[in-house]
């Protein structure tokens, strides 16, 4: 069930917040958690079973590093839990695409078993890695309660697609939690600005992207230059615009009821650098890889050439959670590179502007691999938007294209930035002393996430496109 | 105080909200107002699912219980027309507009002299080159058809969601718009191209000696109503060349029915619509004229017959496109009635047989864009036209896609029985049919960019 369909909004959430909020106290985490299990079920139940195994190894594991009377049994339930549960990714996320792999060189297997990735694996996944680990690590007890655990990975807010949210920022507010009238508010309207972020402006990028650099499609050989570009930077505003607004729905959800989930972005496109780039994007991964495998490999504090294995076993690992195809991997790689190259090349010397647009098109161009994992198709797209490939400069189509969606274009690059939120700010500070922009500041601010979810209900019925980039992860 | 008197703002927010939420689930709630079928979308919306254990524990179950939800959801047809308005506000419209157009249509190869050029060329002689595997076969002589049959081995006929999936793309994709007319424009594909003409040929082939077989591959608006240049700057092939370019692959038995020309003299008359993909009634009759050519029979003259205005219309194109400009000079629907009988027998996809249809059906009232049903109530099954003044006997099947529609009313004054069938949805096989039936004259009828997008090929050799 995706947060953005009419079955999520009117039934699965209208239901469930009606009967959260009417039941008592004591039975708020066991509504939560059947509300989980059964969002989670929509997707197959086959799939929460494993799910429910793999929140039992986590707990047992857990609960034997915090029982064990040496440093030998606690080390080994921890490897006992990453075999146990990266096994299980590898099985569903990587096995066909290592047997695939082994088949090209070798000849064998005659057949590659088509095993179904089941939903959100690799997020809950590292949440569960990320929980015994600090178990492990003495940053948080071991849960007792199988079912809170459970809770805890199930929790439809993140469950699958994001953010990854490590347990000891959550395990307080799953035995306690309180929200405050004005966080429930926040919560709400942060919600409606997530949902309307998806339907009004990332699914509108995502069509207009499909329609210029379509995948799977012979078309994708006939676009003239400017559709390329045109295309892949609908595309980079749809991927920030679709995944940052399944966060801000994940965190709005939250918020309603007292979690309090960290950022996941930082308004990414105006990062000053291909490293700030990655301080602001898809933050909850990259702390985990920064705090579960770079730091245990020796950071940055450390000889170079140590440095470098450290950033490229990072980077690698970066491309290979993405999905299970050497273009994601070339994607991560590619990072790592210009990572080395800011650091040991660069330093810092690039006056402002400059460093942002830099660090732009670095991102741009990570785009493009990306988004194809046919290289072919890849290298079609790279060629054509140096005039390599069989289109010509421009033509009518993609003059189309860009009239029909001008407006779109610079309200999703609006969206990108900060200015909303600066906005907002600014004309809260003007009411102070003046109740007629209070009122008006007021009015506005009742009406933003109701007026938001009607436009997003117009916006889900009318549109038949509605995939979510990040289920494959 | 300020935060106080922003606090009741921020409750009447989340109050509105929850408020929207509500009314939403509530409208969900009644099953008796959700629609099974959808007007302007032309199509059957989703089924509420039937609940299995596999569909169950795989999950498709939920997620098309999630689609019939939203797809039948009661207020759908209204919030879908307020996003349609809502995403014209994403940019400007242009008074030219290319959609979709980034095909690459394959070169359109020299035409070889056999049957060039639709003359009906008894004596042209079979190019040898064409490359054509029916032609190849052709040397069998008279009562080989089951042997050519044999040879040609099985073909399957495409199931019916491929069929349609490939015609909604074929006929939506490179879509030239021109203020308040829009233009599909065609692509040259040798291998589907190649694939219709084996299919027509082996129909003549297996029904040599005892009906003759026509072929009309209509054009579509922008072939006959664009500049060849204009065409050529949108990335398209030129209709006119590849119509010829289909026709000279046909063996000497298929006789080409060649309305280029008469369409081209009529330019500046209403044969093609403007927000819909089909020719008009008036289009239709000027290939009607040049299938009598073909035949060597004298046209009906249209001032004889009855003439109908059923009104506005609004066509394919403005579905997809939703353009304020069409909306505001729309089409119109003319008909003429056959002067031998406007009776017909329609047999429906469930099976039903009817004989309470009209070939033209006066559809005035109906919505505006459905009007053009009105043809012979559209794509069927079978229909069969029976015109009590004719009495020699004489019988045709017309084998068309929506383009027949507009063609069939036009040769019910020549035949005692006319019989029409959709490719899509015709289940006999046709040259039974043609047998059992006495069928004189088999008619394909099909528009080029359908004929050349590697679907009909395919359902009519399957069905031979």
């Amino acid at each position: 069930m995706v947060f953005s369909s009419f079955v999520f909004l009117f039934v699965f959430l209208a239901v469930h917040l009606l009967v959260y909020a009417l039941v008592p106290e004591r039975a708020k985490n066991p509504v939560l958690l059947a509300s989980s299990l059964i969002f989670y079920s929509w997707g197959g139940p086959r799939f929460l079973v494993l799910l429910m195994g793999e929140t039992a190894a986590s707990w047992f594991f857990a609960l034997m590093i915090e029982r064990a009377d040496s440093q030998g049994r606690r080390r080994a339930a921890l490897v006992g839990e990453c075999v146990v549960l990266l096994g299980l990714l590898g099985i569903f996320k990587y096995a066909g695409f290592v047997l695939g792999m082994v088949q090209g060189v070798f000849g064998v297997p005659a057949e590659i078993p088509n095993i179904v990735l089941p939903i959100g694996i690799s997020f809950y996944t590292f949440q569960l890695i990320s929980y015994v680990c600090d178990v492990y690590r003495g940053e948080v007890h071991a849960q007792p309660a199988y079912w809170k655990l459970l809770l805890y990975s199930s929790l439809f807010h993140q469950c699958i697609a994001g953010p990854i949210v490590r347990y000891k920022t959550v395990a307080g507010e799953i035995e306690h939690r309180h929200a405050t009238r004005s966080e429930v508010y926040s919560g709400v309207r942060r919600f409606c600005v997530g949902l309307a972020k998806k339907t009004l402006l990332a699914n509108a990028c995502a069509a207009a992207a499909d329609t210029l650099v379509p995948t799977g499609s012979d078309a994708l050989a006939n676009q003239a230059v400017a559709g390329y570009w045109l295309g892949m930077l609908f595309y980079m505003l749809q991927i920030y615009l679709d995944f940052s607004a399944y966060s801000d729905m994940a965190i709005g959800m939250g918020r309603m009821i007292g979690f309090h989930y960290l950022e996941n972005f930082d308004h990414p496109y105006l990062a000053s650098s291909v490293q700030d780039f990655w301080r602001r994007w898809h933050i909850s991964l990259s702390s985990f890889f920064r705090d579960y495998v770079y730091i245990p490999l020796g950071g940055s504090r450390c000889a170079v050439p140590v440095y470098i294995r450290n950033m490229a076993v990072v980077w690698f690992l970066t491309g290979l959670w993405h999905g299970a195809s050497w273009n994601y991997i070339l994607w991560g790689m590619y990072f790592f590179v210009f990572l080395l190259l800011e650091r040991f090349v660069i330093r810092g010397r690039l006056p402002g502007p400059l460093g942002h647009a830099g660090a732009l098109l670095v991102v741009f161009f990570g785009w493009v691999l990306f988004r194809f994992e046919n290289f072919h198709e890849l290298a079609t797209v790279v060629k054509g938007m140096f005039g390599l490939a069989a289109g010509g400069l421009g033509g009518l189509s993609v003059q189309t294209v860009f009239l029909q969606n001008v407006f779109l274009l610079l309200v999703s690059i609006v969206a990108c930035t900060d200015l909303g939120t600066r906005l907002r700010k600014r004309a809260f500070g003007l009411t102070r002393g003046n109740d007629a922009l209070l009122a008006v500041f007021g009015v506005l601010e009742a009406a933003t996430p109701a007026v938001l979810l009607l436009l997003s209900m117009i916006a889900l019925a009318g549109a038949s496109y509605n995939p979510f980039i990040y289920f494959q992860f | 105080m300020r935060m106080r008197k922003l606090g009741a703002y921020r409750r009447i927010g989340v109050a509105s909200a929850a408020l929207v939420l509500a009314a939403g689930a509530i409208i969900g709630l009644f099953y008796f107002a959700r629609p099974t079928t959808s007007t302007v979308e032309k199509r059957t919306l989703q089924p509420m699912p039937a609940l299995t254990w596999n569909s169950f524990w795989s999950g498709e179950y939920f997620s098309d219980l999630a689609l019939w939800y939203s797809d039948t959801y009661p207020l759908r047809e209204q919030l879908v027309a307020a996003d349609q308005a809502m995403s014209g506000l994403h940019g400007v419209k242009s008074e030219t507009q290319m959609l979709g157009g980034t095909k690459q249509a394959d070169e359109l190869p020299p035409v070889s002299n056999n049957n060039s050029g639709g003359a009906s060329s008894a004596d042209g002689a079979s190019d040898g080159e064409s490359g054509n595997t029916a032609s190849d076969s052709k040397t069998a002589e008279g009562g080989a058809s089951s042997k050519a049959k044999r040879e040609r081995g099985k073909v399957e006929v495409p199931a019916q969601e491929v069929m349609a999936e490939a015609i909604q793309n074929q006929v939506l994709d490179g879509l030239y718009v021109k203020g308040d007319a829009a233009y599909g424009i065609y692509y040259f594909d040798q291998d589907a191209v190649q694939g219709y003409a084996d299919a027509i040929n082996a129909a003549a082939e297996e029904l040599k000696g005892e009906a003759t077989v026509y072929s009309l591959v209509a054009p579509n608006s922008s072939g006959i109503l664009l500049s060849a240049q204009e065409v050529k700057d949108l990335g398209g092939t030129n209709q006119v060349d590849a119509i010829e370019y289909f026709y000279s692959l046909y063996d000497d038995d298929v006789h080409p029915i060649d309305a280029v020309p008469k369409l081209q003299e009529h330019t500046d008359e209403y044969i093609f619509y403007r927000t819909d993909h089909h020719w008009t009634s008036l289009g239709a009759y000027y290939a009607y004229e040049a299938f009598c050519e073909e035949k060597g029979i004298k046209p009906e003259d249209r001032d004889d017959m009855k003439h109908i205005n059923m009104g506005d219309f609004l066509g394919s194109y403005y579905a997809e496109l939703k353009s304020a400009e069409m909306a505001a000079n729309p089409d119109y629907v003319e008909a003429w009635i056959p002067n031998g009988t406007n009776k017909m027998r329609l047999w429906d996809q469930d099976g039903t047989v009817s004989d309470d249809y009209n070939v033209i059906t006066d559809t005035s009232d109906w919505d505006v864009s459905g009007k053009t049903m009105g043809f012979i109530m559209g794509d069927q099954p079978l229909q069969r036209i029976e015109n009590p003044k004719v009495t020699d006997g004489s019988t045709c099947l017309l084998i068309k896609d929506s383009f027949g529609d507009f063609f069939a009313p036009w040769l019910v004054d020549h035949y005692s029985t006319v019989y029409v069938g959709d490719f899509r949805y015709f289940e006999s096989n046709i040259d039974d049919f043609v047998r059992e039936n006495n069928v004189n004259d088999l008619i394909f009828c099909n528009n080029v960019t359908l004929a050349g997008g590697g679907v009909v090929g395919p359902a009519i050799l399957g069905r031979l």
